[in-house]
């Protein structure tokens, strides 16, 4: 590792811990969802690094936009149904078939850019974190997912559970400053329906796009060659 | 228009639901009940509830200020007072009755709201679980032992002694060897 | 006001964009200061004023009351301390000082979610890429050819979905019908972006993407007004968080209710954090009475 980026590795290594300490001096009971912003930001960064050292070709890139295009896009078109996105299947496909670096760029920037458009808030960091781990998973059990589709499922139920319960942790996390256990289990428990119509949302998505997907996107890799 | 209706509904009907199942009391209508009478009572047990350790010099440092007004000079919220027993009488539903007629407030979570099964006291007379460092916390005894369960697990005879005491130091300063501590008392 | 009209605060530079909307967003999600967090909701709410329609700006009242109402009453179900009850429920009490939580949490969350609007009202997207665009290259490619497709997908979805109408697509009625036919549609779209995308990436080797030596554009310019205003923000917040750390902003609400601290040193404090969170809406209100002025003198 040359002089640059060992300097830009010390720094993100200090960086994280100097946050964290500087959050609970400044911001004394309410510092445990800064630390939680903070680590949901700061775990993005390695992810990122790695994409762009690695040497990617122009068609995955563009491969990359446009899932990202259509995962945001999607988001709006089933808007009418409220909690139904294709996010997070195309997240799981783009991770399946692109590896799991692409993957979490995908899931990552998908809630990043939508939220533009839909609102942005405190919750950006931790659907970016989200829908991120979400990829990545993907990425990792690829091979297994393409060949069994029921574990393609089992992986979309699962994914939306996650998301749910991540999203449950951060908001009783936010509203009390601390972790209060009640508060996860109604948040929990008032969230249920959501959960259960986005895992539905996930598994209908997987179903009809993955094999399709599949084999556009294997065609694409042989006609030109990645 | 159509979705905004629906939400208010359901939300009414929650509201609805909830107000049916909850029990509402006034402030007076709470604390306006008596305490039976003890002299013709068949069974009886006597309550106290302390928090002497906080008195301590190392353990005042350590105190949550704003909690301060509300520890009594002597470290004594309520002295050996008996009270009736009634039949399967928890230690929790005596400490309960107690603080009712006492007037001392009580912050309690219900058996149904835990993991533990049981009603895990949260705080007495504004002291919590916390106020006083990360050891400190509410611990009960029935007659100098400390039993290892939830405080409305534990159903009391004729003549048990109950007292509730706060901890500075995980239990080890009122003498819970539970916890890991020996008897000072 | 309308916003493309008189636009001041958003032509700064990005940079003082993000230090000044993390700065703010940050400091009212963890303070706990009434008066702090009523500052920061003021400010939020005056610049959304500027910033976007009536319309708008009233539907948006009606939704965030409403839910700063709800925030404010759920919290005593929840949190039984506090000294001063008014009536009891299943044996706990429902204190004042409870209430009282409720409505600064409430206060937190409504004025954070204002600015996180007023943020996506001035951070728009290709500020945000010129912020780290030079930090990651690739990243910063892949979003912006994301960002101009999204719409190209849209109107293409749009297309689609005409043509397949007038071939008999949306007959049926109901939500499932309706579900699985945007279903179709949304697939045929994928078909023809996949496809496209073989296209585009070869043209854009074919022009030379990827080889060293390509210079990076830069829009955005660094002038005297951004500097002017750093070093303002930077003044203000430092004295802002230096009365955190001293402990002057400090406000408990359990088990009785806090004084507020009213002397000169928190006195400052309220002041310098008032003046950040009006700062943008001054800054818009300046604009327009400039812009009025000239132009009622020509």
């Amino acid at each position: 590792m040359n002089k640059k980026s060992l300097i830009k590795l010390l720094i993100l290594l200090f960086a994280v811990p100097l946050t964290v300490i500087l959050g609970l001096i400044i911001f004394n009971d309410r510092g445990y969802s800064f630390v939680a912003i903070c680590v949901a930001g700061f775990s993005l960064i390695p992810i990122l690094l790695t994409f762009e050292k690695k040497e990617n070709n122009t068609t995955s890139l563009v491969i990359l936009s446009v899932m990202i295009a259509l995962s945001v896009a999607g988001r709006f078109i089933f808007a009418f149904v409220p909690f139904f996105k294709p996010v997070t299947a195309i997240v799981v496909i783009t991770g399946m078939y692109m590896g799991y670096e692409c993957g979490f760029i995908c899931g990552a920037f998908t809630a990043l850019i939508s939220n533009f458009m839909f609102g942005q808030g405190p919750w950006t960091p931790f659907q970016m974190f989200s829908w991120g781990l979400i990829g990545l998973g993907a990425g990792i059990l690829g091979k297994y997912m393409i060949k069994s589709r029921l574990l393609l499922l089992i992986y979309g139920i699962f994914s939306g559970v996650l998301f749910s319960l991540i999203m449950d942790v951060w908001s009783t996390m936010w509203l009390d400053g601390t972790f209060n256990i009640i508060r996860f289990y109604a948040n929990a428990i008032t969230a249920l329906p959501v959960t259960a119509v986005y895992v539905f949302s996930n598994v209908v998505f997987l179903l009809v796009l993955a094999k399709p997907f599949g084999k556009k996107i294997n065609r694409i890799k042989t006609k030109y060659g990645i | 228009m159509k979705k905004d209706i629906l939400a208010v509904a359901v939300l009414l009907i929650f509201a609805a639901v909830f107000i049916m199942v909850t029990d509402f009391q006034s402030v007076e209508e709470y604390y306006n009940a008596h305490p039976e009478d003890v002299k013709n009572a068949e069974k009886t047990v006597t309550i106290s509830i302390e928090c002497k350790s906080i008195l301590k010099d190392i353990n005042i440092k350590k105190l949550d200020e704003s909690v301060l007004p509300y520890i009594p000079n002597n470290g004594i919220i309520l002295k050996k007072t008996r009270f009736v027993l009634w039949d399967n009488d928890t230690v929790f539903d005596v400490l309960q009755r107690a603080s009712q007629y006492k007037k001392i407030p009580l912050e309690y979570q219900g058996s149904t709201q835990n993991t533990f099964g049981s009603a895990y006291v949260e705080g007495i007379n504004h002291l919590y679980e916390f106020s006083c460092g990360e050891l400190s916390g509410w611990s009960y005894s029935v007659n100098g032992e400390f039993p290892q369960q939830g405080c409305s697990s534990y159903i009391l005879k004729n003549g048990d002694n109950v007292k509730w005491l706060y901890s500075c130091d995980l239990g080890r300063d009122i003498g819970n060897t539970a916890t890991g501590g020996y008897n000072e008392q | 006001m309308n916003s493309k009209v008189v636009n001041s605060f958003g032509t700064l530079h990005p940079f003082v964009l993000l230090i000044y909307f993390a700065g703010i967003i940050i400091t009212a999600m963890f303070s706990m200061n009434p008066v702090i967090l009523t500052f920061a909701l003021l400010g939020g709410v005056a610049f959304m004023v500027t910033q976007c329609s009536k319309n708008e700006f009233f539907s948006d009242l009606f939704f965030y009351i409403p839910m700063f109402l709800l925030i404010a009453i759920i919290n005593p179900l929840f949190s039984h301390k506090g000294v001063t009850p008014i009536f009891f429920m299943n044996g706990n009490p429902v204190t004042v000082e409870a209430i009282l939580y409720g409505v600064d949490i409430s206060l937190m969350l409504v004025s954070v979610i204002y600015w996180c609007k007023c943020y996506s009202k001035i951070m728009t997207v290709d500020k945000f890429l010129f912020l780290f665009g030079k930090a990651a290259k690739k990243l910063s490619l892949v979003l912006s050819m994301a960002i101009r497709f999204i719409p190209l997908f849209r109107d293409n979805f749009r297309e689609i979905r005409q043509v397949q109408m007038s071939l008999g697509l949306y007959n049926k009625k109901g939500i499932l019908n309706k579900l699985s036919s945007e279903l179709k549609v949304f697939s045929a779209l994928i078909t023809k972006a996949l496809e496209n995308s073989a296209d585009t990436s070869a043209s854009m080797r074919a022009r030379g993407y990827g080889l060293k030596g390509r210079s990076h554009f830069s829009l955005f310019k660094f002038r005297k007004r951004d500097l002017v205003f750093t070093v303002i923000l930077t003044i203000l917040f430092s004295v802002t968080i230096t009365g955190f750390c001293l402990g002057v902003t400090d406000f408990t609400f359990y088990p009785h209710l806090d004084s507020l601290r009213l002397d000169i040193v928190s006195g400052v404090v309220y002041i310098s954090f008032g003046i950040i969170a009006f700062l943008p809406f001054i800054t818009e209100i300046r604009e327009a009475i400039v812009w009025k002025l000239s132009v009622s003198k020509i």
